[in-house]
């Protein structure tokens, strides 16, 4: 069980001729365990940076980030930090070690020394939680983008983290990939893991139970997804609302009545044929 | 006039191995001079196998073809024909190369052989034309943008060698969505300006739904559907003959149907709205 604790967090980092560019400016919240939360910003709004500070990739400028109670400042204990935290990149082809997807999965735990009988345990259970177990012995680079990032989660659940953060992972995907990984996304969270999706994606921002939206570097907002985009704060950030709240909004200008934003095509659908009674 | 043209065009992989695998069978279609054409199809479907034929980066084995008049099998012609048609490939930041930013896009007309002062032209013309300051940027290294302006400068490299016809693939994925806002109306200056003749190939079915006049729909290799974006999407097995889905707002309108509404067929969301308040103001009276 681990709770994220961000306080009083600053990251610079230097562009050259002595210039740095202040990335986070002292943001603070908390997570807690079995949390899905969305992390929504423009690029370049401080997103990225944020998901490398939570596991230690990067270290606080000023501030500290603490994992279930662990500094991640503290070389000696980092690896903790990362058994509990693992993250999944934009790009699936940046991601793999190994050249066969069973082998790829089995990276992290080797490296913990894990018996080998466990370790299979965790491989088979990982690809099973991804449904990636038929493929188990094809090669790495054969696979499709969503095959590859269902590996790259699998070899991140392999380390049996307490949380899960997508760094835009599902960017570079087909709409059917990013389907299939957002439902495998829902059943982890079920099951009791807190997943961190960074998304350009509203609409999958809207299936998370909270959304914290980033501008220049700040929190400029921390609520639910219905709160949030019934709000200014989506124009503000210079984000786009998910198209059911967008059609929503216009047809409200078009003799509809929409009392709160539609988060999902069914809410919106059932309210219309509900209008058009 | 056509831009394009091809006819019965077959394509395999690896012929007579055990890989042997057929990307494009008996593909045949006609893209007409200043028509937004849109390429849609599942992941493996042959969009890109077909493509690349396209400025005969594969050459034409089965099939004939032409570009502008000029036939795809003809050594002679390829040379032109790869100037004619200009291809923006998917992520096409990760082949930015250079020192500078003026360097990678001077890359390609300098392989056209032009005379320096076209060359300076050119690509002054081409960086402004996407949107970037060419006195700012010039000097710059193309690996300080940030992925918007990445995407901007390696289309920029495409667009200096001024092509007459412009080949995109997935020019939007992976951007925000203001970012995809501003490529897409990249596109349409581009087409305005440079190229009128401009071929999208996408996953996205909001996103050609509005821009496309024309599509072709691929599944194994073959094209199921051929038409404008409203008969496409209007045909009731699309989703089983391509495995794609379809646009929100024919999904919504399709589904409000279903709940014996009567609404007429549509693609985007500007559609649906005016075709609901339609039927609103028409239940109100």
């Amino acid at each position: 069980m681990s709770t994220l604790k961000i306080s009083g967090v600053s990251y610079s980092y230097s562009i050259g001729d002595g210039k740095t560019i202040r990335a986070l400016k002292n943001i603070s919240f908390d997570v807690e365990q079995g949390e899905y939360l969305a992390l929504v910003g423009m690029n370049g709004s401080g997103k990225s940076t944020l998901a490398k500070l939570l596991n230690g990739l990067y270290i606080p400028s000023k501030g500290t980030v603490l994992v279930d109670g662990i500094d991640t400042a503290n070389d000696d204990t980092i690896f903790e930090v990362r058994k509990k935290v693992g993250i999944v990149f934009q790009n699936p082809d940046n991601q793999a070690v190994a050249t066969i997807v069973e082998d790829d999965v089995a990276f992290g735990p080797e490296n913990l020394g894990i018996p080998r009988a466990e370790i299979v345990e965790r491989v088979n259970e990982a690809l099973e939680a991804v449904d990636m177990e038929k493929h188990r012995e094809r090669t790495f680079s054969k696979l499709s983008g969503g095959q590859k990032q269902r590996v790259a989660i699998a070899g991140v659940l392999a380390m049996r983290p307490d949380v899960i953060i997508l760094d835009e992972a599902t960017s570079m995907l087909d709409p059917k990939g990013r389907r299939k990984i957002m439902s495998i996304v829902k059943k982890l969270n079920e099951a009791g893991i807190t997943i961190i999706n960074i998304t350009h994606h509203m609409d999958e921002a809207a299936h998370a139970n909270r959304i914290i939206v980033l501008k220049n570097g700040s929190i400029i907002a921390d609520n639910t997804p219905k709160e949030i985009f019934a709000s200014k704060v989506m124009d503000e950030a210079g984000l786009k609302l998910p198209l059911p709240a967008q059609i929503a909004n216009q047809l409200n200008e078009n003799g509809f009545n929409f009392e709160s934003a539609p988060l999902t095509l069914n809410e919106l659908m059932e309210e219309i044929c509900q209008q058009l009674k | 006039m056509s831009a394009i043209e091809i006819k019965h065009l077959t394509y395999t992989y690896s012929k007579k191995t055990p890989f042997e695998h057929t990307a494009l069978k008996d593909v045949s279609f006609v893209v007409e001079e200043g028509e937004t054409f849109g390429i849609i199809g599942e992941t493996g479907s042959g969009k890109s196998t077909l493509i690349q034929h396209l400025n005969a980066l594969i050459k034409m084995k089965n099939g004939e073809g032409t570009v502008l008049g000029k036939d795809l099998k003809d050594k002679k012609s390829l040379r032109q024909i790869r100037f004619d048609v200009g291809m923006v490939f998917q992520y096409p930041e990760y082949q930015l190369f250079a020192d500078t930013i003026e360097q990678d896009v001077a890359f390609g007309p300098k392989n056209m052989g032009l005379q320096k002062v076209e060359i300076d032209r050119r690509v002054r013309r081409a960086i402004e034309l996407v949107g970037l300051d060419f006195d700012k940027f010039a000097k710059r290294s193309p690996f300080e943008l940030s992925g918007g302006e990445k995407r901007r400068v390696a289309i920029a490299g495409v667009i200096a060698m001024e092509p007459k016809i412009l080949v995109l693939d997935e020019p939007t994925a992976g951007l925000d969505p203001q970012g995809r806002e501003d490529i897409l109306a990249l596109i349409k200056k581009l087409k305005e300006e440079v190229c009128p003749t401009i071929i999208i190939v996408t996953h996205n079915m909001d996103e050609i739904a509005k821009e496309a006049d024309h599509i072709i729909a691929l599944f194994k290799g073959e094209i199921v559907y051929n038409g404008t974006p409203l008969e496409v999407f209007s045909h009731e097995d699309f989703k089983e003959k391509t495995r794609l889905e379809y646009p929100t707002a024919t999904y919504i309108a399709n589904e409000i149907r279903k709940q014996g509404v009567d609404i007429k067929q549509v693609v985007t969301p500007e559609e649906l709205v005016s075709e609901l308040a339609r039927i609103k103001e028409g239940k109100n009276v």
